[in-house]
């Protein structure tokens, strides 16, 4: 599904003084593209996925997903958002949380993948009757995880989904999810402080500035899968994408 | 959510004995009549030597409280249903709530009996007038305090507003709706005792109005006794209960 964002902006106006999240930001990106967000705290990265998923309305400038509004994409269950809080139900099992989101993305049965299997995809198959209320943070943020991908969407909101894993989890994380998306190839917005992680996964990184958020710098990522980050290439990508995060929040 | 260990009940048990013990010292070395203040074992006694006039009239009293319960606990969820469909009709509802709640109920509770005569009817109405107000506020504030993340989880989903209350908002609801039930349940014993005061034919308020008469202490005893075991037995069911359908919340006991 392919994502234009033609000079956003959005406000927040029930505080006082009004906040300017996001301002002058253009973006495209094709069908089937990994792209990541990365930026320093507070510069609109949540916010931009939330006006994607359609919980907030831009103060200007318009959204277009796959030449549709956001409302439309939403209404279509062809978008998914995965939020920072793993947002789980306490009251059902991690079986459970998945079916109810295959409920809701519509999919026909046959083109679902089974939750025990998703479960294990995370790590979680053998908790799939167990409530999320017993699980440790990054368990809950794994069932999310699962749960996102239940929806079988075209276009992932990713809001630092991997943001309480510890390292080992998120690294093998990281490389199914890689393997998942080359498989179904999805559109993905994936916001990160990871720099790592984002040269793992993404075709292009963009670089926000500080509020207003806009994005002020990208590279593109032309290394192949699976992509070893010990290689030399790799960290050069990571050491350039620093800088840019250095600069960026100097000039911005 | 651990069980009631020996560990818990041990000091309770102590507490109690201890109590119970010192009572009866006191009774009995002091020479105390029981027209002032009898014995626990007198009063033990008392009970099992009228053992089905209490039986029946802890029936009355418990079911009357009960019944009262119930129907506050269906009016309240009811009423605040209504006020989450209807925010207009809040303001209206809410005086009229916050004016049952208000009155003293001792103070309706002479009316009721006038009106509506001696028996079960009155006592039911006054329980659920008492209960029907912590149930009304506190379900309101369970629809309105669903966790926010979920809201904007369905959100995305584009779920309906009958699929975002059935999966989010009615199970919120649950925990405050026992917070309620703790608060509304020694009431509702309360009420219905009260309002046997004002005359009854029968009832554990009945038996202590007609002791009470008498000054017959033992007797007004044995169904203090009962009442106050059967607080705890409507406490215990609650926390119990609420540990089986609120099992994803820290409970303190």
């Amino acid at each position: 599904m392919e994502v234009v964002v033609k000079d956003l902006a959005y406000t927040y106006n029930h505080n006082a003084p009004p906040v300017q999240a996001l301002d002058q930001l253009n973006l495209r990106v094709q069908s089937g593209e990994f792209v990541a967000i990365i930026g320093s705290n507070g510069c609109g990265k949540s916010t931009l996925l939330r006006l994607f998923a359609n919980l907030l309305q831009p103060t200007r400038g318009a959204i277009s997903l796959g030449g549709l509004p956001p409302a439309q994409m939403a209404a279509n269950r062809r978008v998914v958002w995965m939020a920072q809080n793993p947002a789980l139900l306490p009251w059902y099992t991690a079986r459970q949380n998945i079916l109810l989101a295959q409920r809701f993305a519509r999919t026909p049965p046959e083109k679902n993948v089974s939750a025990d299997e998703l479960l294990s995809l995370v790590g979680l198959g053998e908790f799939s009757s167990a409530y999320p209320h017993a699980f440790s943070g990054g368990m809950q943020q794994r069932l999310s995880l699962a749960r996102a991908l239940a929806m079988n969407a075209d276009l992932w909101l990713m809001d630092e989904p991997f943001a309480a894993l510890d390292e080992l989890t998120r690294e093998r994380l990281t490389i199914q999810l890689s393997e998942i998306w080359q498989r179904r190839r999805p559109t993905v917005l994936w916001v990160t402080h990871s720099i790592p992680e984002a040269v793992r996964l993404a075709d292009r990184v963009l670089v926000m500035t500080p509020r207003p958020g806009r994005f002020y710098g990208e590279v593109r990522i032309s290394l192949p899968r699976p992509r070893e980050d010990t290689t030399l290439e790799f960290q050069t990508y990571v050491r350039k994408l620093k800088q840019m995060l250095v600069s960026g929040g100097e000039t911005g | 959510m651990k069980p009631i260990s020996s560990q818990s009940t041990l000091p309770t048990f102590v507490i109690l004995a201890s109590i119970f013990t010192g009572w009866e010292a006191l009774v009995r070395l002091r020479g105390i009549p029981p027209y002032l203040l009898p014995a626990p074992t007198h009063i033990l006694r008392t009970i099992f030597a009228n053992l089905s006039l209490y039986g029946q009239s802890t029936l009355i009293t418990l079911g009357e409280s009960l019944s009262g319960l119930i129907l506050g606990v269906i009016a309240g969820t009811g009423a605040a249903l209504l006020l989450s469909l209807w925010p207009r009709l809040e303001r209206g509802v809410m005086t009229v709530a916050i004016l049952v709640k208000s009155t003293p109920m001792v103070a309706i509770a002479p009316l009721l009996t006038i009106w509506l005569g001696f028996g079960v009817l009155p006592k039911v109405i006054i329980t659920a007038l008492l209960t029907f107000f912590p149930v009304l506020v506190n379900v309101i504030s369970g629809l309105q305090h669903a966790d926010p993340a979920l809201l904007d989880l369905f959100s995305s989903w584009r779920a309906s507003r009958w699929e975002v209350f059935r999966f989010v908002r009615l199970p919120s609801t649950l925990p405050y709706l026992f917070a309620a039930l703790k608060i509304s349940a020694p009431l509702s014993l309360i009420a219905a005792v009260v309002a046997e005061w004002t005359g009854a034919s029968g009832g554990l308020g009945h038996v202590m109005w007609l002791a009470y008469s008498n000054l017959n202490l033992p007797f007004l005893f044995g169904a203090v006794f009962i009442l106050g075991l059967a607080g705890v037995a409507f406490y215990i069911t609650l926390t119990w209960a609420e540990r089986r359908f609120v099992f994803w919340q820290e409970i303190e006991a």
